[in-house]
């Protein structure tokens, strides 16, 4: 099946190719920030974390969110979400890998990652983390790779890979649970410590899950000839709108528990993220956004087209990655509005971060031509 | 007869649900202010063994003296780092009203460093553990084992932990032998002294004050001099109200 990656159209090789450089970008912003440290970041005593640490609790739903369609596509009997499973066991790959790319990123002494898995320190959520962005990988790109496999061949997938999402069910719902908790751990930092964080991480993976599987979907059955049935299409795209819904909401209640009990530490983390900080605007364009394409979604003549729904899902991935990454993380650790100018991502942090997605967009390329492909031959026999 | 009972003892119920709530809401009792001071640390009363404290005497803190913080940064090979961004400190001296908040009533700069807290946030945001309370109550660093994710730093309320964002020792000037150095990608905090500690010896900054403004000693010991000074004088500690129970006392 390896092999298909290497083979392909003009285009597809013009789009890796494209790729592989905006990669090697990050591998020489990597190989400065190991001889320097983090000199060449942005981040400093007023911003502890940057753009690394935010794409955290991100990835974390974003793999969590592939449940949503990987369970019911291989648990169930008769699953309309089935032709979707393994695209989602693959988004949920790639999710896990970026998370440990960007975690690696992060680390003052890299040398010492190896320390993360030797000495963990169970009482802290952090430490847990890695081992079950690990455990996460390996059980969702076998069962990915099971099934793609099953599907050359024309057979059913086999048995084992129930037991293997039934195990990738408790680890991939922990993700943004334990990516909240090791915010929480934060005291007096008020957007972090709310109990709606973990759930509202949750909400904001299905949603900008379904919308990144919704351009996948359409691209590889635009580009690949990759078939997931107008109906699937149609149902993915109401499980964005849904989970999107539920997102807008939690987001709503927290911010309405915190006016009315008059939270005067809430309100004030309110007023930096909406408020008086630079990323007032980012956070409305987000608010804006995802309540726009949520709306968008639950019209059900432009669920059914599939370029609409493909757009509109992206919008609302956008939404989310502004909203439970960039700004959660770097709103959330200011102290006050005089530590708010503090941040802004150097080159060397832009190149290594966009080394870090175009990677994972390339491996999400790769696994879907993979995909495309298997079906294709399927049908060709 | 019965209906009238239960009238009387609903009337009666009412009465006392009313005065709970007013006495919940202070308007029964005395005082409107609520001791928040050393209250926090008699809160947990008939701790066993050996917890290090430290009591700053502020009254006794000159305007503009930092001996205590040249001592313990060149005790520990602190590096002297100009920049904002990339400073680290061990001991700083901060506006008092702004480190201990409203019930300081002085703006005179107060000496601040690690609180060594009973429930230190840090040691739980720690992934690899090696920012740990130790049995006598020092919160450490393992710099051998930290990965410098920062977490700790995230964590700390008190802003009290440094990260190393460039190389330390280029900006030694004067290392002194006695403590080892740190290299970039770690952190660091005030170590309460752990290293002369095991040579019966009190912390630097105690020792370079001239004015014997920082008292040192165990918490849990009630003949000791600084137990005697929390319970003679009203004391603050930094932000109580996290439930960190800091170790680290003001008088002002």
């Amino acid at each position: 099946m390896i092999e298909q990656a290497l083979k392909g159209r003009r285009n597809y090789r013009i789009w890796s190719l494209a790729l592989l450089v905006v990669a090697a970008g990050g591998v020489y912003a990597s190989a400065l920030q190991s001889a320097d440290g983090f000199v060449h970041t942005g981040m400093g005593n007023n911003a502890i974390w940057g753009l690394y640490h935010a794409q955290l609790p991100f990835l974390a739903s974003i793999a969590a969110a592939s449940l949503a369609i990987l369970v019911p596509g291989t648990l169930q009997k008769h699953s309309f979400l089935a032709s979707l499973a393994p695209l989602a066991a693959f988004l949920g790959a790639t999710a896990s890998a970026m998370s440990l790319f960007f975690i690696a990123a992060d680390l003052g002494m890299q040398r010492r990652i190896l320390t993360l898995l030797l000495n963990p320190s169970p009482g802290a959520p952090a430490s847990w983390q890695v081992p079950l962005l690990l455990l996460f990988l390996a059980l969702t790109l076998t069962v990915g790779w099971a099934q793609v496999g099953a599907m050359r061949k024309g057979v059913k997938p086999p048995v084992w890979i129930r037991s293997a999402v039934m195990v990738a069910i408790p680890a991939g719902i922990a993700l943004p649970v334990i990516s909240a908790f090791t915010l929480a751990v934060v005291p007096g930092s008020e957007l972090w410590t709310s109990a709606l964080l973990a759930p509202r991480l949750m909400a904001s993976g299905v949603a900008a899950g379904a919308g990144i599987m919704l351009l996948m979907a359409v691209t590889a059955e635009q580009l690949a000839g990759f078939k997931a049935g107008e109906e699937t299409l149609e149902r993915l795209a109401a499980v964005g709108a849904w989970a999107g819904l539920v997102f807008l909401a939690l987001t709503g209640l927290d911010a309405a528990t915190a006016m009315l009990g008059n939270m005067t530490a809430d309100t004030a983390a309110l007023a930096l993220l909406y408020g008086n900080s630079p990323f007032a605007v980012v956070s409305w364009f987000a608010l804006f956004s995802g309540t726009l394409s949520t709306g968008l979604l639950l019209v059900p003549s432009l669920r059914r087209s599939f370029i609409a729904a493909a757009s509109l899902g992206s919008l609302l991935a956008l939404s989310v990655w502004l909203q439970s990454g960039l700004t959660l993380i770097l709103a959330g650790q200011l102290k006050d509005a005089s530590a708010a100018a503090g941040y802004a991502p150097a080159v060397p942090e832009l190149l290594l971060t966009a080394g870090i997605w175009a990677g994972a967009v390339l491996l999400m390329t790769v696994l879907l031509k993979i995909t495309a492909s298997a079906q294709l031959e399927r049908e060709g026999l | 007869m019965m209906k009238n009972d239960r009238r009387e003892f609903i009337r009666k119920a009412g009465m006392g649900l009313l005065a709970g709530m007013g006495a919940a809401s202070g308007l029964l009792t005395g005082g409107g202010f609520e001791r928040t001071t050393s209250a926090a640390w008699a809160a947990v009363p008939g701790e066993e063994g050996l917890r290090w404290g430290m009591l700053f005497d502020t009254r006794r803190c000159p305007e503009g003296c930092t001996l205590c913080i040249e001592s313990c940064h060149h005790t520990h090979n602190v590096p002297d780092i100009a920049s904002l961004e990339g400073k680290i400190e061990w001991m700083h001296k901060e506006n008092g009203r702004e480190l201990l908040g409203s019930l300081c009533a002085s703006t005179a700069a107060v000496p601040a460093l690690c609180n060594h807290c009973a429930e230190p946030s840090c040691a739980r945001a720690c992934p690899t553990g090696s920012i740990f309370r130790r049995t006598d109550g020092i919160v450490a660093i393992d710099y051998h084992r930290c990965v410098g994710c920062r977490s700790c730093m995230q964590s700390c309320p008190y802003g009290e932990v440094s990260f190393n964002w460039s190389d330390p020792r280029a900006a030694l000037k004067n290392p002194t032998v006695e403590y080892p150095t740190r290299q970039r990608g770690v952190v660091e905090k005030c170590n309460f002294c752990s290293d002369r500690l095991v040579r019966g010896k009190k912390p630097s900054c105690v020792e370079a004050c001239p004015e014997g403004a920082i008292s040192f000693g165990n918490l849990n010991d009630p003949s000791s001099e600084i137990r005697r000074l929390l319970e003679s004088s009203e004391t603050l500690q930094r932000k109580p109200e996290l439930g960190t129970r800091p170790s680290v006392f003001y008088i002002i």
